[in-house]
């Protein structure tokens, strides 16, 4: 009896044995080595396959299209549409690239693109919102009217918005689509939402010339950098974007690996909470807060290579309509400590923290963690600020938190990523940011609400930039109404034998290049 | 004569006798952090960023230029004081439940302990995450969160042991004699169950410092530059691998606190359990 | 036997009630306005913008929003009950999808890290009990509490960093083969091995001293025969609740390292859910895990009384 008691023991450290040996037989699964093909692993996770709700995915993975396309150097290009002409004020006539086939063999017509467009629209307000259209028509087969809300000198802009793409109306049986029917260098073969990749395969019929890689697998989630900048050392991964800020350096020394750094147009800045109350009210207070940010080191210390210190402008420096002759506030911690005297905050009782009418010069700066470079640029600040006796908490949680919390007393937040080229045309960013009626936190212009809203329907490329040049002066050089600090570089790591990749900074965040091969 | 001889038992350990040395030793580095820290911990230096260990930074600096020796320093009474609290108030509380669901079992069982299954069905660092959400990041939640969940596990051991306990003959004696069932909860079911309690606690005080490491560690606790190792932790991931030294010190610092509490906890658990000594 | 069936279905459907409502009010809780929210993840598929008022409109009307708290928990209530748990806000998906291709990822990883613990916990835990006081455990319960004073998320690294990168046995992330499975599951079940081994040793120990023990070898029964008769099974006793909470805690997800290792399972659709208010999601997920844990509960207490039948019966 004894005997057959005691064989559970025994068995369950065979059986644990066992399970052990097969784990680690597991651990030989060899790891694919790749001809042409190329495996992404990605930061974000894949929202939808559905092109009239994806997030840029299928546009920065080069499977969709819209009628018109960004290029690197800035340029509105043709993409679908081979041409395009105003029709009067309100009103843009668009003329079709005769050659695009859909992945599916079938041709674009006039018909693909009212449908798509629409559809879109009709599901998702958010690009509704941003192509201000208001009808769109058929002319004849190859030929697309835009009427739009208001005259818009930007919808040629606008329709190379990344989430304006054209595609075959597949619906299924609910009305969504998943296997979405586009016109890129890279066709869609699957989505598979457990493990949140995605399979591309080369579109051989491709109008440009077919691309040189046959296949691309996009593995969405990949939220941990070190977990990125593993999967790209161990091989597992072939391109990957920003690993950790401190890697740099030994992924540039690894000979198996390149490291591509390049602009963005994205920057990193403080946004006042609320700009229409104190203390952020007077405008001297405000240039004395950027008188005491310390730009320079804050981007070769702290972004350690990946950005540049602002020169006072949030545009990123090569945009047509950017203005480079603002001047700025530079790094002058006795200039910002005598525009507070003369605003009146002076440290009457001696505690080091600047006080009037007996209120403490306490503030908070928010930020967000998803951005591995604002907590440590919100500590920084927060060192600046302590020198010129403003005593300021550092308070990092999520953004819609954050957004709550703008009517505090001195609330500044530091934020990043405000990405300026979603829509590749001024307007954009700068009616999102300082238009009265947007504006989140009530700075109130009307000067500067006048000239964007002539902006926008002036036509004239160099008077429509130059009016934006002024937006710019006053919003950044006179009213300070937002700090810029550092302008965001992205870290591309692919391997070696990855070659042919060209960056385009103008898209959000990045988009690979048919060009890309394998050596 | 019975605590002499536990006192005897305990000093015999010399593992716990280790972990003792070094929790007193941490205890008054936590309590003399203000005369003992070489450096401010919240003095940013940009230009002296990510030194290694070094004379002059015996741990390095981190990426704002803070001595990380420094900020291991008082980052010890943050982690202490944060952790202690929990431990105590959610063991009480969870014991005290434990042992009344069951003492008692029938209906108050049933209700304490399912409702102890609606809290435990959520994985607590997502209750965390939501409570946090909500309230903010910072020190006090930290305690709040992790304790709204941490009782649970008091509780369930605590009555594991109480449903064998009120079995026992000692127990059913002492109500054949007319105890009271408070007197009897307290005199004879607490004692009896502090054995796995007290294993729980230790292990529970390790797991609470990592609990707020990795609050730490999703960026939830202690805000900066409040010098937490969690946090810290956190900060020195994005260096993992060309400034290690960010990480392996607090991580080491995690490590050895939670170590120590343990070698205590099982020496004192050897120690205090007096039915050991009658088998030896 | 068959009212002791209905009591517990009662309860059961209690705590159903009691979390999902418990969760429904706390997601009200969280700052920003449910709606604004939902319209940034809907629409804008980022958290850094600003939804237009439109948007906001939209995701009200379409989602009903502008009705009391009530009403809306009785409607997603009423047809949960009929097997209906909705469509996530955020993808169109119904829930039960959503919940469903995660559910191998999370019930893998829970099964493989708890059955490894138990293999290395219990086994360890006897040795070292039997054992006590020699060399053989000393190391073992060094070793545990080597275990357990690790966090988790470092250890994560550490093991991508020998085995993925120095070794390049594993892969690093994602979730496919047996291969992508050996990482995260040793990372969780280190902890509970040691946290299951040091329980089992000390309620070893504990039992090992009582009475009955020191009868059964008073009455000369041999060691062996005392340890699976009267030892084993009551020193399981704590044991079987931990491995119980553990598989329930691994089951509701872990966030941190499905993070690290990109694995795709229920604590992470639970985590993005979340922060985008995805309120049908994460009442389908709360319910699945309060289920899980009821029924895992339900099979910890039926164990019991085959262990210790002083406990239980009637």
């Amino acid at each position: 009896m004894t005997k057959i008691r005691t064989t559970p023991i025994k068995s369950m450290l065979l059986i644990a044995t066992i399970i052990a040996c097969m784990l680690f037989s597991g651990c030989m699964a060899a790891l694919g080595s790749s001809d042409q093909k190329l495996v992404v692993g990605e930061v974000w996770t894949m929202g939808s396959a559905d092109p009239a709700m994806h997030n840029y995915e299928l546009n920065n993975f080069l499977v969709a299209e819209g009628l018109t396309s960004i290029s690197p150097d800035f340029k509105i290009v043709p993409c679908l549409a081979d041409s395009w002409e105003t029709v009067g004020s309100d009103s843009w006539r668009f003329h079709l690239n005769k050659n695009v086939e859909f992945h599916d063999g079938s041709k674009l017509t006039a018909d693909d693109v009212v449908s798509s467009l629409e559809r879109t629209m009709k599901m998702n307000p958010s690009v509704t919102g941003q192509l201000n259209i208001k009808k769109i028509s058929k002319a004849d087969d190859y030929t697309i009217d835009i009427t739009t809300n208001t005259s818009d000198a930007s919808l040629p802009a606008r329709m190379a918005y990344g989430r304006a793409s054209i595609y075959k109306i597949n619906e299924n049986s609910d009305g969504t689509i998943s296997t979405p029917i586009c016109t890129g260098p890279f066709k869609f073969v699957s989505y598979d939402k457990a493990s949140d990749t995605l399979e591309l395969a080369k579109n051989e019929k491709y109008r440009g010339g077919a691309p040189k890689l046959d296949s691309v697998t996009i593995r969405f989630g990949i939220g941990d950098a070190n977990a990125r900048q593993m999967a790209i050392e161990s091989g597992e991964v072939d391109f990957t974007t920003e690993p950790p800020l401190g890697s740099t350096k030994s992924l540039q020394s690894n000979s198996n690996l390149n490291v591509t750094i390049h602009p963005l147009c994205q920057g990193y800045k403080l946004k006042f909470g609320d700009i229409s109350k104190a203390p952020y009210d007077d405008v001297s207070v405000r240039r004395a807060i950027a008188y005491s940010v310390d730009r320079k080191s804050i981007a070769d210390d702290i972004l350690l290579g990946r950005g540049k210190a602002s020169d006072g402008n949030a545009l990123t420096p090569g945009l047509a309509w950017r203005n480079n002759d603002l001047k700025g506030y530079s790094y002058d911690t006795k200039k910002a400590k005598d525009l507070l005297s003369e605003a009146g905050w002076k440290d009457t009782d001696g505690d080091g923290i600047l006080d009037k009418d007996g209120k403490p010069f306490k503030i908070t700066l928010y930020t967000w963690p998803q951005r591995p470079a604002l907590p440590s640029i919100a500590q920084a600040v927060q060192s600046q600020f302590k020198e010129i006796g403003i005593d300021a908490d550092v308070r990092i949680m999520e953004w819609d938190a954050i957004s709550d919390r703008a009517d505090e007393w001195g609330m500044i937040s530091v934020a990043g990523g405000d990405a300026c080229m979603m829509i590749p045309d001024p307007s954009y960013y700068l009616e999102g940011q300082f238009l009265s009626s947007n504006d989140d936190y009530h700075y109130k212009n009307a000067k500067v609400d006048e000239l964007i809203l002539k902006a926008r329907s002036t036509f004239d490329e160099d008077k429509r930039n130059d009016l934006y040049k002024q937006v710019q002066k006053i919003v950044y050089d006179e009213d300070c109404a937002q700090i810029p600090i550092a302008f965001h570089y992205l870290c591309v790591v692919t391997k070696k034998d990855v070659k042919g990749y060209v960056p385009n900074p103008a898209h959000h965040d990045y988009c690979i290049s048919s060009g890309i091969y394998r050596e | 004569m019975q605590k002499t001889r536990s006192l005897n038992e305990f000093l015999k350990n010399k593992a716990s006798v280790m972990g003792l040395i070094i929790i007193l030793l941490l205890v008054m580095t936590a309590a003399l952090a203000d005369y003992i820290s070489p450096y401010d911990t919240d003095k940013v230096v940009l230009k002296e960023k990510l030194k290694p260990p070094s004379w002059q930074h015996p741990m390095g600096t981190d990426q704002l230029g803070r001595d990380v020796l420094s900020r291991i320093i008082y980052g010890t009474r943050t982690t202490f004081e944060l952790s202690m609290l929990v431990v105590l108030f959610t063991s009480a509380f969870g014991v005290f439940i434990g042992i009344i669901a069951g003492y008692y079992r029938g209906i108050v069982d049933e209700i304490l302990m399912r409702l102890i299954d609606v809290l435990l069905a959520f994985p607590s660092i997502i209750l965390a995450l939501v409570i946090i959400g909500a309230i903010g990041p910072g020190v006090f939640n930290t305690v709040l969160a992790i304790s709204l969940v941490g009782w649970l596990f008091y509780a369930r051991v605590a009555r594991a042991s109480t449903l064998s306990i009120r079995e026992k003959e000692y127990v059913e004696g002492a109500r054949a004699m007319g105890c009271s069932d408070a007197y009897i909860c307290f005199f004879y079911v607490l004692p009896n169950c502090l054995p796995p309690i007290i294993v729980l606690m230790t292990l529970n005080l390790g797991s609470v410092i990592l609990s707020i490491a990795s609050l730490g560690y999703l960026g939830l606790g202690a805000q900066p530059p409040i010098p937490e190792w969690g946090t810290m932790l956190n900060d020195g991931k994005e260096y993992l691998r060309d400034c290690p030294w960010l990480s392996v010190f607090p991580g080491l610092m995690i490590m050895i606190s939670v170590l120590a509490f343990n070698f205590i906890g099982d020496g004192l658990r050897d120690a205090i359990d007096p039915r050991q000594l009658v088998i030896k | 036997m068959f009212f002791n069936f209905v009591k517990r279905l009662g309860i059961f459907c209690l705590v159903l009630i009691i979390s999902t409502t418990l969760v429904f009010f706390m997601l009200h809780s969280l700052p920003g306005e449910k709606a604004v929210v939902m319209a940034k993840y809907i629409f804008l598929g980022s958290v850094e913008l600003n939804p237009s008022n439109e948007e906001i409109q939209l995701v009200k009307d379409k989602f009903d929003l502008d009705r009391s708290l009530i009403s809306q928990y009785i409607s997603w209530a009423g047809a949960a009950l009929h097997g209906d748990l909705g469509r996530s806000y955020k993808s169109n998906d119904p829930v039960s999808q959503e919940i469903l291709i995660r559910l191998p990822a999370t019930i893998t990883l829970a099964f493989v890290s708890v059955l490894m613990s138990l293999f290395i916990g219990i086994p360890l835990g006897i040795l070292a009990a039997v054992k006590q006081n020699s060399i053989t455990d000393y190391i073992c319960s060094s070793t545990a509490v080597l275990g357990i004073s690790m966090p988790n998320f470092w250890l994560a690294l550490l093991l991508m960093l020998v085995f993925s990168l120095k070794l390049n046995l594993t892969p690093t992330i994602g979730y496919g083969g047996l291969s992508h499975l050996i990482l995260p599951a040793v990372t969780l079940g280190t902890a509970s091995s040691a946290v299951i081994m040091r329980l089992t040793r000390s309620s070893m120990l504990e039992v090992m001293r009582q009475d009955y023990i020191r009868a059964a070898r008073g009455k000369g029964l041999s060691r062996k025969s005392i340890f699976i008769t009267h030892a084993l099974r009551n020193a399981l006793i704590p044991v079987i609740t931990i491995i119980g909470l553990e598989f329930g805690h691994l089951l509701g997800g872990t966030v941190i390292i499905e993070t690290i290792f990109a694995w795709p399972g229920i604590g992470r659709l639970l985590i993005d859910s979340i922060s985008a208010r995805d309120i049908p999601v994460i009442q389908g997920c709360v319910l699945f895990i309060t289920l899980m844990y009821m029924l895992l509960n339900f099979a910890i207490d039926a164990v019991y009384p085959l262990i210790d039948p002083r406990i239980g019966g009637n």
